[in-house]
C-alpha cells in the first residue's frame, strides 16, 4: 500500500459541470492535491474570472490553455468539468498524455466521440472513473436488496428521479416551439436537457443492475418551464427500456420546480422480483426537519442569475444523513490507482449510458421505441 | 334456499377489499374464485346474520338466485357463468372485458377505483388550480392471479390513468417480462394533451395496491401504501396491518361507474392483452395506439 498523494488539475467550472461540488471532497481527501486550474484561452466571458476565484480560493496556478497544463509533471488525475461539447477532446488529450481521468458525468456529447475516449483509454491504459452516478444511497440501498434475495430474480425496476428545482409558469401556445428538439444540441445558456442531466442518474442505476440494454422508448413533450418549451426542449421525460434478458425500466425524470416535494424531488426505485417488490427512497436515511422557522420563513424565491438553480438546492424538509457520494467516489479511484483495479463506473460504463440516453431521445423524436446499439445517424 | 339481492365474485384481495361493506349485508354473497371456500373468514354476512366464509364459487351461482352479480376478478369458467347468469336475467357487471373469444353477450363494465375513497380524494385534490396541470402519473399495483387478471388490472388502471389525467388516452407502449403468474407489465401511456404515465404490474407484492405518484405542474400528490398502512415491530419481522379500504360496493352500480366503449376502444383492449404475451415471448415492447387519438 503506498502512501502518494495524487496530483489533480481542475480542467473548467463551466457552469453546466459539478466542478465546484467535487472541490471539497478533493480538498479534504488525504490521498488528493489540487495542482492547478486550467481552461481554454476561448470560453464564455463569465468563465474566466470564475476559473480565477476558483484558482485563487484554493492557492493553485491558473493555466490558460489545457494542453500544456495537463502534461505538467504534478499533474495526475484530470477532473474534466468543461461543457460536454468539449469534453471528449480534453479525455483524449489527457488519456493520451497518461493522466488518469475524473469526469463529469458525460464523456462526449455524442456516439463518436464517446468511443473515441473509450479507444484512448483502452490505447493509454490509464484509470478512469466518473463519479456522480453510483455511488449514493439509491444504488447502495438498490443493490443490497437485490444481493439480499430476498425478492427472488429481479424481473423489472421503476426510478422516479426529479429535481424540485426553478419555478415553473404557465406557458402560452405561442411559448411552444412546434415538435420535440433532437438529440445533439446541449448547450443553452438559460435551460439544461433534463432527460440527459436528471434522467442520467436513473438510467445509469439501470445499468448497474440489469444487462445491457437493448430497446429504448422514450417521452417527451409536456412542459414545467416555459425556458424549455421555447426550445422545444425537455425538462421531463420518460424512458422505458428492456436490457437483452427481456427485463424491464421505467423511468421518469426531469425537472419540476420548487417546493413540489418534501425532499427536494423524488429519488426512488421499485425493484420488482419473482418473489417481492422492493422499495428504495434514496434521500433516505435522513431526518424529518418540521422547523416552524424555516418553514415560515422559508425563501422561496430563485436567484436571478441561477433561475434554474444548476448551483443551489431546494428548501427540503429532509435532512440526508446518507454518505456523502463524491468521497465514496474518491476512494474508489485512489484504491483503483494503489492496486491496478477497475472503478465502479468508468468511461466504457459511460459509453453504453450514453447511448441508453441518445436512444431515448431518438425515440421520442421518431415516436418508437429504438434498438440499441444505435447505427449510423443515430449515433451522431 | 335464502333469497339474496347480489352475487359479487371475487379473489380474496377483493374480497378483503370489501370486507367492511359486506358485513352486515343480509342480501349479498360473495363467491371466491380461488378454489376452496375461506372457512373463518369473516366478512360478508352469513346465515346466522353475524359473517361468514366465502362461498365456494361453484355452490353459489347454483344455490341463489341473485337479481345482479358483479365479477371483480377473472376465472376460469367466468364466460359460462356470465352467460348463464345473463340468460337468466341477472344484471351482470365485470370489473374488465371478457376475452375476444368469449361468444357471450358482453355486460357492462364497471371502473373499480369508483369505489376508493382514495381515488375521489385524488380526484379532487389534482382538479384544484393549485396543482396545475397533470404531467405524469406512476401507479404500482400487483393483483393475485395470472395474465388475465393482470390484464383486468392494465384496464383499470387505464381507465384511472385517463380520469386523473382528465384527458383520453393516444399512445400506449407495452411492455412485459417473466412468466404469468409472476409476470410484470410495465404501460408507458401519453396522452393527447402530451402527459404521460407508467401503469405498473408488478410480478409480486401482497398489499403492493395503487402506489400512486402523480405531477402536476403545481406539484405533486402521491399515495404510498407504506405510510399509509400501519406497522407493527414483532419478534422477528415488521408487519404491515391492512388498511379498512372503506370501499362500497354499490358506488360500482353507479352509471358513472359504467364504462361506455367504442368496439375499437373494446378491440384496443384485446390488442392490449396480446401485446402483453407478444412482449414477454419477444422480449421487446410494443406500441399501440389509442382509437380515436
Amino acid at each position: 500500500m503506498t502512501d502518494r498523494t495524487y496530483g489533480v488539475l481542475l480542467v473548467s467550472f463551466s457552469r453546466h459541470s459539478h466542478q465546484s461540488s467535487f472541490v471539497p471532497a478533493f480538498v479534504d481527501h488525504p490521498r488528493i492535491r489540487i495542482v492547478g486550474v486550467a481552461d481554454d484561452a476561448d470560453i464564455d466571458p463569465y468563465l474566466k474570472p470564475l476559473n480565477r476565484s476558483w484558482a485563487e480560493r484554493l492557492d493553485v496556478p491558473c493555466h490558460e490553455g489545457i494542453e500544456a497544463a495537463v502534461r505538467r509533471a504534478e499533474v495526475d488525475i484530470v477532473s474534466i468539468g468543461h461543457e460536454i461539447e468539449r469534453r471528449s477532446e480534453i479525455a483524449r488529450l489527457a488519456a493520451g498524455a497518461g493522466k488518469h481521468l475524473w469526469i463529469d458525468k458525460y464523456i462526449g456529447a455524442n456516439m463518436p466521440e464517446c468511443r473515441a475516449v473509450v479507444d484512448a483509454v483502452e490505447r493509454s491504459g490509464v484509470t478512469t472513473i466518473l463519479p456522480s452516478y453510483i455511488y449514493n444511497d439509491l444504488i447502495n440501498q438498490s443493490k443490497r436488496m437485490i444481493d439480499t434475495g430476498f425478492l427472488g430474480e429481479l424481473t423489472a425496476m421503476h426510478v422516479d428521479i426529479l429535481f424540485g428545482k426553478g419555478i415553473p409558469r404557465p406557458i402560452s401556445k405561442e411559448q411552444r416551439k412546434p415538435g420535440f428538439l433532437p438529440a445533439g444540441r446541449w448547450k443553452f445558456p438559460d435551460i439544461k436537457r433534463e432527460i440527459l442531466t436528471v434522467g442520467a442518474y436513473a438510467v445509469a442505476l439501470v445499468q448497474q443492475c440489469f444487462d445491457p440494454i437493448v430497446e429504448v422508448y422514450g417521452q417527451g413533450g409536456a412542459h414545467f418551464f416555459p425556458e424549455h418549451a421555447a426550445h422545444g426542449a425537455d425538462d421531463f421525460g420518460t424512458l422505458s427500456l428492456v436490457d437483452r434478458s427481456g427485463r424491464v425500466a421505467t423511468i421518469s425524470a426531469g425537472r419540476n420546480g420548487i417546493a413540489s416535494h418534501g425532499a427536494g424531488g423524488p429519488n426512488q426505485a421499485f425493484l420488482f422480483g419473482t418473489k417481492g417488490t422492493g422499495r428504495v427512497d434514496g434521500k433516505r436515511p435522513g431526518i424529518d426537519t418540521h422547523l416552524r422557522n424555516r418553514i415560515v420563513d422559508g425563501d422561496y424565491s430563485v436567484d436571478s442569475d441561477d433561475p434554474m438553480q444548476w448551483h443551489s438546492g431546494p428548501p427540503t424538509l429532509l435532512t440526508s444523513t446518507g454518505l456523502e457520494f463524491t468521497r465514496a467516489a474518491l476512494d474508489d479511484l485512489v484504491h483503483a490507482l494503489d492496486t491496478g483495479g477497475r472503478p465502479r463506473f468508468t468511461v466504457h460504463d459511460a459509453r453504453d449510458h450514453m447511448e441508453v440516453l441518445l436512444a431515448g431521445y431518438e425515440s421520442i423524436v421518431r415516436e418508437q421505441p429504438v434498438r440499441l446499439p444505435l447505427r449510423g445517424e443515430e449515433a451522431a | 334456499m335464502r333469497a339474496i339481492d347480489g352475487l359479487v365474485i371475487g379473489g380474496p384481495r377483493d374480497f378483503d377489499r370489501f370486507r367492511e361493506d359486506l358485513e352486515g349485508q343480509d342480501g349479498l354473497v360473495f363467491a371466491g374464485t380461488s378454489g376452496g371456500s375461506r372457512t373463518g373468514a369473516r366478512g360478508g354476512a352469513d346465515a346466522d346474520g353475524d359473517g361468514a366464509a366465502v362461498e365456494p364459487l361453484s355452490d353459489a351461482i347454483e344455490k341463489y338466485r341473485p337479481r345482479n352479480a358483479l365479477v371483480l376478478s377473472p376465472y376460469r369458467g367466468m364466460s359460462t357463468d356470465v352467460a348463464r347468469l345473463m340468460e337468466n336475467g341477472v344484471d351482470v357487471r365485470t370489473a374488465g372485458p371478457l376475452p375476444a373469444s368469449s361468444r357471450v353477450r358482453r355486460p357492462p363494465i364497471t371502473e373499480t377505483h369508483r369505489s376508493d375513497p382514495g381515488f375521489s380524494a385524488m380526484l379532487e385534490a389534482s382538479r384544484h388550480a393549485d396543482f396545475g396541470d397533470p404531467v405524469y402519473l406512476r401507479l404500482v399495483s400487483s393483483p393475485e392471479g395470472g395474465k388475465w387478471q393482470r390484464w383486468w388490472c392494465v384496464f383499470q388502471m387505464c381507465r384511472k390513468a385517463a380520469a386523473l389525467l382528465d384527458t383520453p388516452l393516444r399512445r400506449v407502449y407495452v411492455a412485459a417480462a417473466g412468466n404469468a403468474p409472476r409476470l410484470h407489465v410495465s404501460i408507458t401511456l401519453k396522452t393527447v394533451r402530451n402527459s404521460t404515465g407508467h401503469l405498473l404490474v408488478a410480478p409480486s407484492g401482497a398489499g403492493l395496491q395503487d402506489d400512486l405518484f402523480f405531477l402536476g405542474t403545481g406539484g405533486t400528490l402521491s399515495d404510498d401504501p407504506l405510510l399509509n398502512q400501519p406497522g407493527m415491530y414483532g419478534q422477528m419481522n415488521y408487519h404491515m396491518l391492512s388498511r379498512p379500504a372503506r370501499r362500497r360496493l354499490a358506488d360500482l352500480w353507479r352509471d358513472d361507474a359504467v364504462v361506455s366503449m367504442t368496439g375499437d376502444e373494446q378491440r384496443f383492449y384485446q390488442d392490449l392483452l396480446r401485446a402483453i404475451g407478444d412482449s414477454c415471448r419477444s422480449g421487446r415492447g410494443v406500441c399501440l395506439e389509442y382509437p380515436g387519438a
